[in-house]
């Protein structure tokens, strides 16, 4: 069996003393996986990919990724996209190809030129001149236009109209290879479905549940969507 | 990495600079004219008075927006690339957090030293056209350079190894000034943005603040007691037990003492930044 991806053993972060966000959280991503991490809100989902991404640092356990221990070595192998934008808004988006183009050598220019043409985007333009969505769809151009091993999507459609989502998701298929693997967080739990190999709700810092998505909505004779609404049911 | 870090450091802060720096030396010619041919000009005094000031005004107020101007735009650089949303992106590169301060830094540095330069220029710009005092040719011709160097042919070898070592010297604290003044600002930047969860700029402003009431408090009265320590040497042993070199060795060793004082400034807060940026991030 190949080496896992991602490790995440034990890991425990808190926010405020006493008040876990995580807790003991163990987490393994197999290659060549789609993962949809669910939950609701402050369920620790984002807090999980920021300590993954290296923004944040764990109070205990330990995370290795392609068996390497989180360091910025890392960061070579991780792209991820977090549900902000990020980006200068004094560069035009040729400009952060380019930026992306110097510090990360998997980055494929071609394909995001061809994504960025695709979904009839300017590369002159300012990133200040761009709607919310377009800036979230140039985000997840750059972060998958990577030949990384893991990607880690947080919120990844959340902005962008539906129309475009069939486009992103579709992009989110094609572009990651058999050895990486796909993290992606959401609330649109019925957009992602389709794409999804596997899932694991998330509350209060642990798996609550997980597993395979096609076995599971054999199982329970429901989709991930029905089955979320009605383990989450406030 | 560092190269690729400083080049976009470099180029963000260099697209507003270079219009205060070329305003600068723009600027320094009207000024420079204004001392010699408004005279010519304006026979009245007082409208010759208004050119001259007028002129010779905005070069020093375009001074003055250059030396602020370089602080800001070091510092927005400096918050905004770490601390803002922009943080996501800078800390999610494959490069490690000291090579991004540092790269930081030698920005910084390097701004400050050429904005320091930009107005060594437009005074030299200047210099040529005001006349020496009692002479036909201006401040800075070449005759002027050549009676410099006249001068220092005279001056004996031991004394050119002093004057040697002084420039050393001050070479060194030219360098670490704007370094410390560099390294606090980011030093106070990085407290307040680790430290506030929410106004993290109103945070910094306040740290700014309040430190810089704090330094005056800690520092007038140091200045002072050095001072009256060292009157009270000198009226001890002068003519005594010191001799025309042995001020020379206690100038050259206080120097030393401020260079040192001012090195280890500069790590304790380079350590102070990068141990919040490795273990208290606190991204929006």
């Amino acid at each position: 069996m190949s080496e896992p991806i991602l490790v995440c053993d034990k890991l425990c972060k808190s926010y405020k003393k006493g008040v876990p966000v995580l807790n003991n959280f163990d987490f393994t991503v197999e290659p060549g996986r789609i993962i949809g991490l669910l939950g609701p809100n402050g369920c620790g989902k984002s807090t999980l990919l920021k300590l993954i991404a290296g923004l944040l640092v764990p109070d205990c356990g330990e995370i290795t990724v392609c068996g390497i221990k989180r360091s910025e070595e890392t960061n070579k192998y991780i792209s991820y996209l977090p549900e902000r934008p990020y980006f200068s808004t004094r560069m035009s988006v040729d400009e952060m190809i380019s930026f992306f183009k110097e510090f990360y050598a998997d980055f494929d220019e071609l394909i995001a030129r061809k994504m960025l043409f695709d979904l009839g985007i300017n590369p002159k333009s300012q990133v200040k001149t761009l709607s919310k969505g377009t800036k979230e769809k140039v985000q997840l151009i750059l972060v998958m236009s990577r030949r990384a091993k893991l990607y880690m999507l947080d919120e990844p459609i959340g902005g962008v109209d539906p129309a475009a989502r069939d486009y992103i998701l579709s992009t989110i298929i094609g572009n990651y290879n058999e050895e990486a693997s796909v993290i992606i967080t959401t609330h649109l739990i019925a957009d992602i479905e389709p794409v999804l190999n596997d899932f694991a709700f998330m509350y209060q810092g642990k798996i609550h549940m997980s597993g395979d998505a096609d076995e599971t909505r054999n199982t329970y004779g429901k989709s991930l969507d029905q089955l979320f609404r009605e383990v989450f049911r406030c | 990495m560092l190269k690729k870090c400083f080049k976009y450091d470099f180029k963000s802060v260099f697209k507003i600079w270079w219009i205060a720096a070329v305003t600068v030396l723009g600027l320094s010619v009207p000024a420079g004219i204004a001392y010699e041919s408004l005279r010519e000009h304006f026979k009245d005094p007082a409208r010759r008075f208004i050119w001259e000031n007028s002129a010779v005004g905005a070069f020093w107020f375009s001074v003055m927006a250059i030396l602020i101007l370089t602080s800001v735009l070091v510092a927005v650089r400096f918050y905004i690339n770490f601390f803002s949303d922009e943080g996501y992106l800078t800390f999610t590169l494959p490069v490690k957090r000291s090579t991004l301060l540092f790269s930081k830094i030698l920005s910084g540095f390097v701004f400050y030293a050429l904005t320091a330069l930009v107005v060594v220029v437009s005074l030299a710009v200047i210099g040529l056209f005001v006349p020496a005092v009692g002479e036909s040719y201006s401040c800075l011709t070449a005759e002027v350079l050549c009676e410099f160097i006249l001068i220092f042919k005279e001056v004996p070898l031991k004394d050119i190894l002093w004057i040697i070592a002084y420039a050393l010297e001050l070479v060194l604290m030219a360098i670490l000034s704007p370094l410390v003044s560099t390294l606090f600002l980011y030093t106070l930047i990085t407290l307040g943005a680790t430290i506030a969860k929410r106004h993290k700029v109103a945070a910094t402003i306040g740290l700014m603040v309040g430190s810089n009431y704090l330094l005056s408090a800690l520092i007038i009265p140091v200045v002072l007691a050095i001072g009256l320590w060292v009157n009270a040497t000198l009226h001890l042993f002068s003519d005594k037990m010191l001799g025309e070199y042995d001020w020379m060795y206690f100038v050259l060793f206080a120097f030393l003492f401020v260079i040192a004082v001012l090195a280890t400034v500069c790590a304790f807060l380079g350590n102070v930044i990068q141990g919040c940026l490795e273990r208290k991030l606190n991204l929006p």
